[in-house]
């Protein structure tokens, strides 16, 4: 178990690595653009392993989160001129407000009902940024949304933000890991593995479930605020049940429950989408088709491509006794 | 163990070697597709040559890039292929005819998906193929989300965008407006209500969301203005009914009443209208003169309302007889609203390089901003301030049901 842990450190590390070298080589709008979208990804689905891949609770409001995040963010830094700094800050206590504040009514409830209320909550957010015009501009948004600073240097190139929020990324990574193998961690699993043993030893499902959700709200709205910054634009109209959906996609294809495989997911879905332009008009569906062949065949996502072929390596070195 | 921890190592390079060759192999990739499109381009352009020798020579050099933005996949991906059908058609009558600046013009077509994050990596990847200038995106939060972008790329984008808050919320000297503005709709039907109608007493009947409430606001500041005389009434997106607003307006006396609203609510308003005696002229907006919401409606509902549009192949100028013509022959459909922007938008581009008389995307700008009565089939292209092309409209009146066209309007600004 502890080797397997640290060999998927060792990964983690290359990915980021290599993250941090591609605009060594690469100096293109696009590509940097692609980059900063994965590593915002990375972010959200890092919170998402926490509810859906861990505790194992389908949560299809990422994009509510997300959103909230963003016009968090968004509304406090250039209405009232408060730092980004700050108003990042207030997106994250924002999504902890939302974790409890949500969590409580909906996580009593189970499976499909769990997904339906979660998928009812993005639709709620989304109706309510299309309609409550004065503030959020509707569907035609906000924009201007100012880039922030870190000490002297401004981040107002792409290639400036990108390192800085996969620092960002690191540090929430590094604070995954520690939970995934904490306490909470263990109790997350539990729950998704024996819901009955966990209250045969005393501990409040409720709790741990909440606690699960919350964490997913923080690394969303904090995903949503970068986002917001990035962009320096948001609308209403990008905040649907498709992007939920997508940041669930994300965390099938890459491997539900593991942070390397969170890693993997976000690289891979979303440069599928630019890497299959070529194909025009059937893009669409062989971005399904695709999809749809990893949930058949790699249900544990990706990186079980690694622990097979590792496991086949293995069986070669057991043979000389190596293990 | 410290051999699992080499070959784990290895690995790790390999995949960093793996995912930057990955990277430069699309980027390798692209400009070889781009390459492919050019010789088919070329292929076409020869062969149409061929047919008229004798009249125009086809255009040879290097060719002139420009950038689409279009929506081919997503929720609306008919929008996409129109757009790229009505630009590219322009692209091969130009060739044909000559080029520009003797220089043959190519399309980058780069697939919006009608979302953001898709529409703004659509951009940078044009950005990134060394076009001279971009038409579309369509949508305005797209346009918003891209014209960032654009300012920082350097070359002007024609968008076939609407929103007001293009003009009100940015000041870009890269971004111009291809369509007649939200705003310029409005004024357009407040325009014909009074002056070509003669109507004295105007009923406002619109959606409470912002397409509705900002023509709302349009059309009462042009009516104060001109001291007519007006009441408001207005309605939500999925009310079923309207019969309180309806009697109201009658029991005011109106001799005319602008409907400013989507779809089903247009067609609601048609029947309840008719339903309730509501007997005076009706100037809506674009939505009623569209097959899906026409159909909805008998065509008794209709018989006193006219439409504020962009388009309709039932202009009988010649220049749009013409394109519809050619549009018909070339793709066996009948063009609409996105086919004509861009295809007039590839037009105002050519004109634009040629009064320039180079391809540097500063001087395209400064001609895009003196363009003046540029005609074209969408209308006649004079840039404004604010960078607004178009400041007309079609009145359509609706016969039988159908749009048929009335005249060309247009607007003060």
């Amino acid at each position: 178990m502890k080797r397997i842990a640290n060999r998927q450190y060792l990964w983690i590390g290359a990915i980021f690595v290599v993250l941090a070298l591609v605009p060594l080589f690469i100096d293109n709008n696009y590509y940097i653009t692609i980059l900063n979208q994965m590593v915002i990804n990375m972010i959200v689905v890092f919170g998402l392993n926490f509810i859906t891949g861990l505790t194992g609770q389908m949560n299809l409001g990422t994009a509510g989160i997300y959103a909230i995040g963003a016009y968090t963010s968004a509304l406090l830094s250039k209405n009232f001129g408060i730092s980004p700094w700050l108003t990042m800050m207030a997106a994250i206590c924002a999504g902890f407000l939302l974790g409890r504040g949500l969590g409580y009514p909906s996580l009593k409830m189970k499976g499909v009902y769990l997904s339906l209320t979660t998928l009812a909550f993005t639709e709620i957010v989304r109706i309510f940024a299309t309609n409550l015009i004065d503030i959020t501009g509707g569907t035609q948004g906000i924009n201007d949304i100012p880039r922030f600073a870190v000490g002297p240097v401004m981040l107002d190139t792409n290639t400036k933000y990108f390192y800085f929020i996969l620092v960002v990324a690191v540090l929430v990574c590094l604070l995954s890991i520690r939970i995934v193998y904490s306490k909470w961690g263990r109790e997350f699993r539990a729950v998704r593995d024996n819901a009955d043993a966990i209250e045969s030893l005393g501990l409040d499902i409720k709790k741990i479930k909440i606690r699960a959700f919350t964490l997913a709200a923080m690394y969303g709205t904090l995903g949503g605020a970068l986002y917001a910054h990035f962009n320096s634009y948001i609308t209403s109209l990008s905040f649907t049940t498709d992007l939920s959906i997508n940041y669930v996609i994300i965390l099938m294809v890459g491997g539900i429950g593991s942070i390397l495989g969170n890693m993997v997911g976000a690289v891979v879905v979303t440069l599928l989408p630019e890497l299959l332009r070529f194909l025009g008009d059937y893009y669409q569906i062989t971005y399904c088709i695709l999809v749809l062949i990893s949930a058949l065949f790699l249900p544990n996502g990706l990186v079980s491509i690694y622990g097979k072929i590792t496991g086949l390596l293995n069986k070669g070195s057991s043979a000389e006794g190596g293990e | 163990m410290k051999k699992n921890k080499l070959l784990s190592m290895i690995i790790a390079m390999m995949l960093a070697a793996s995912m930057l060759v990955g990277c430069s192999g699309t980027a390798a990739e692209e400009p070889a597709d781009a390459d492919a499109a050019e010789t088919s381009e070329e292929d076409a352009g020869e062969e149409e040559s061929a047919d008229g020798e004798e009249t125009a020579e086809a255009a040879e050099g290097d060719p002139i890039l420009i950038g689409v933005s279009a929506s081919i996949t997503g929720s609306a991906p008919t929008n996409g292929m129109r757009t790229e059908q009505g630009a590219q058609m322009a692209v091969d009558e130009i060739n044909a005819a000559g080029g520009v600046l003797g220089r043959p013009l190519e399309l980058y077509v780069a697939d919006d998906g009608g979302v953001q994050d898709t529409g703004i990596n659509a951009t940078n990847l044009i950005a990134s193929q060394g076009v001279v200038a971009q038409v579309g995106p369509t949508l305005s939060g797209l346009a918003l989300a891209v014209e960032g972008l654009v300012a920082e790329a350097e070359y002007p984008v024609l968008v076939g965008a609407t929103s007001p808050k293009l003009v009100t919320t940015m000041d870009n000297p890269w971004v111009f407006r291809v369509r007649a503005s939200d705003t310029i709709q409005a004024q357009l039907a407040a325009t014909y209500a009074t002056e070509n109608l003669g109507c004295s007493k105007i009923g406002i009947f619109t959606n409470s969301n912002d397409y509705g409430s900002g023509a709302r606001t349009v059309i009462e500041e042009f009516l104060t203005e001109k001291g007519i005389e007006f009441v408001t009434e207005s309605h939500n997106t999925g009310d079923t009914d309207m019969t309180g607003q309806v009697l109201r307006l009658i029991d005011a006396g109106v001799d005319c009443v602008i409907v400013w609203t989507d779809d089903a609510e247009t067609a609601l308003a048609a029947r309840q209208f008719y339903d309730l005696g509501l007997d005076v002229p009706v100037i809506g907006s674009t939505s009623i003169s569209t097959p899906q919401v026409n159909e909805l409606c008998q065509p008794e509902w209709l018989d006193n309302w006219y439409s504020c549009t962009d388009f309709t192949t039932s202009n009988d100028s010649e220049i749009v007889q013409t394109f519809v013509q050619n549009f018909n022959e070339k793709y066996g459909e009948d063009p609409e609203l996105y086919a004509v922007t861009y295809y007039s938008a590839v037009y105002l581009l050519k004109d634009a390089i040629e009064r320039a008389g180079s391809v540097d995307s500063a001087a395209i700008r400064d001609a895009l901003a003196e363009t003046d009565g540029l005609e074209v089939p969408i209308g006649t292209y004079r840039a404004n301030d604010m960078r607004e092309m178009i400041h007309g409209g079609t009145i359509c009146k609706m016969v039988d049901g159908k749009a048929e066209f009335l005249e060309y309007v247009l607007v003060e600004d």
